[in-house]
């Protein structure tokens, strides 16, 4: 049986390779777009300005709202309707860029409010203006702050590129399913599938933890 | 003294609540033998849950898929109610929504069978046990007013082919488009594509091309000329019931019943009411592809 099983998944890997090299472009297109604009929106929720404020909230709070899977399918199929016809695998990053966006920019907003308020302090006594205290002071310790749990998330959405498979992105896990569906080998094949994934995701999260470590190294030090 | 009176009182109730239980179930399983004294199977085997054919179910129109009030029908629905009556046994309807998690059910003992114009293939049956064809079927490729009419011209114009993985054909077409080809988790999606642009066809089976496409206007399907690039255009599949490979009686049973069902003309009778062609009630001999 065990000889079986390696047999069935030494046949299965190249395409599921060629699947997980897809779902990794998108995981990393989708956060390259999305996590700038958690940022702008992280900025835009603390904005003194009560329009942009409650503009950023409202964008926040509803994609916040919608899984993940209702905004594929509102992208890629909703979109046409108004003219608006993009391919899978855009539609799949702009869905992934959508959610990053919400979900990011309330780490993004704990980053920025866990900078410490003598560092602002010091800032606008220096005489710096707003742009320039966000840009050369607040921001960057607060993305410091945020590396962490921003990491953490982007291993959700790598997992979470399993759902472009129902808007016809040929990614690892509609590629697991397309053998499942040719061989009735579909426990062989997803487990493998899952292999695959945790090969992706085990070493991030160790990788994550180290980072953490380091990152939190000056404050141990000072304590 | 009171307190250990009261225990045995308790435990005397309990034991007689315990007593008439299981006299009720003598009564119950004494129930279910006159019944089966009224209805007598005509083969004998074993299922998942005794008195019941559990059928593990990904729908598929008109194949097999349920109404509002959650009953088995379709064309293998019907001739699956005749079986479950000549067998003494009541359809259990195993909702499961897709083939991926239908096939396991089957595999792993949680179904008898399951359905929905499935086809034979060498593949399949290395794992699971799949009862004689039932009907046959064939490769439609639908585009939008007709045009696109055999294999050849999907090569030659460099067109956008749309399929639902599971398709006898998914790799042939893989191989033959390459990234012309998408593959979609239902046919409806991707002839939703068709209709946005983003394709210029989509290949199913000819049984599901009324119910996919009802209420789609302007589209129409071919049954495109044998191209031996794509093996499906050459032969129809073969519908089947896979069963699981520890309980052979049970495929015996139903090969002798769909044998029947033929013979009497049911598989043709199901056929039409659902607006298919008869000629698909005779799949020939049995192959796999």
């Amino acid at each position: 049986m065990g000889g079986g099983l390696l047999h069935d998944w030494a046949q299965q890997i190249g395409p599921l390779a060629q699947g997980l090299w897809v779902s990794a472009r998108l995981a990393v297109v989708g956060l390259a777009v999305g996590l700038p604009l958690g940022l702008l929106l992280a900025i835009g929720v603390g904005s003194k300005g009560r329009s942009l404020r409650w503009a950023c909230v409202g964008i926040v709070e509803i994609a916040r709202g919608t899984p993940m899977l209702v905004v594929l399918q509102l992208v890629y199929f909703g979109l046409p309707q108004v003219n608006i016809t993009l391919s899978s695998f855009v539609a799949a990053v702009v869905s992934i860029a959508v959610i990053t966006a919400a979900y990011t920019s309330e780490i993004f907003r704990s980053g920025l409010a866990a900078v410490p308020h003598g560092q602002q302090d010091a800032a606008r006594a220096l005489g710096l203006r707003t742009a320039d205290r966000l840009r050369y002071v607040i921001v960057p310790q607060g993305i410091r702050i945020a590396i962490p749990p921003l990491l953490n998330f982007a291993i959700l959405i790598f997992q979470g590129t399993s759902l472009a498979f129902t808007i016809a992105v040929p990614e690892l896990m509609a590629q697991a399913y397309g053998i499942g569906a040719s061989t009735f080998l579909y426990m062989q094949v997803l487990s493998l599938a899952g292999l695959m994934y945790a090969a992706i995701t085990l070493p991030s999260a160790a990788g994550v933890r180290l980072l953490e470590k380091r990152l939190g190294r000056h404050v141990a030090a000072a304590a | 003294m009171k307190p250990a009176k009261l225990s045995a009182v308790a435990l005397a109730a309990v034991m007689a609540a315990v007593t008439l239980g299981a006299c009720g179930s003598g009564d119950s399983a004494s129930t279910a033998g006159a019944g089966a004294a009224e209805c007598t199977p005509r083969h004998q085997f074993s299922t998942v849950s005794e008195g019941e054919l559990t059928v593990a179910l990904a729908p598929y129109e008109p194949a097999a898929y349920t109404d509002s009030s959650g009953n088995l029908v379709g064309i293998e629905g019907e001739l699956l109610r005749q079986i479950a009556e000549w067998e003494c046994l009541e359809i259990k309807v195993l909702p499961l929504g897709s083939y991926a998690a239908t096939i396991p059910a089957v595999q792993s003992g949680r179904a008898d069978i399951t359905v929905g114009d499935i086809y034979r293939t060498a593949e399949r049956a290395a794992v699971t046990t799949l009862t004689d064809p039932i009907y046959k079927d064939a490769l439609e490729i639908v585009s939008k007013g007709g045009t696109v009419t055999s294999i050849q011209q999907l090569v030659s114009d460099n067109l956008r082919l749309g399929g639902s993985t599971g398709g006898l054909w998914d790799d042939d077409f893989q191989k033959l488009l390459g990234d012309n080809f998408k593959l979609y988790q239902t046919f409806q999606d991707a002839v939703q594509d068709l209709q946005a642009g983003r394709l210029d066809a989509v290949v199913m089976s000819s049984l599901g091309y009324n119910a996919l496409t009802a209420g789609v206007s302007g589209v129409a399907g071919v049954m495109p000329p044998a191209d031996s690039r794509v093996t499906a255009s050459t032969a129809p599949g073969q519908a089947t019931w896979p069963t699981n490979n520890s309980n052979p009686e049970l495929t015996t049973a139903l090969n002798a019943d769909i044998s029947e069902l033929r013979s009497s003309g049911a598989i043709t009778e199901a056929l039409e009411k659902y607006d298919l062609d008869p000629e698909l009630a005779d799949p020939g001999e049995p192959n796999l592809l």
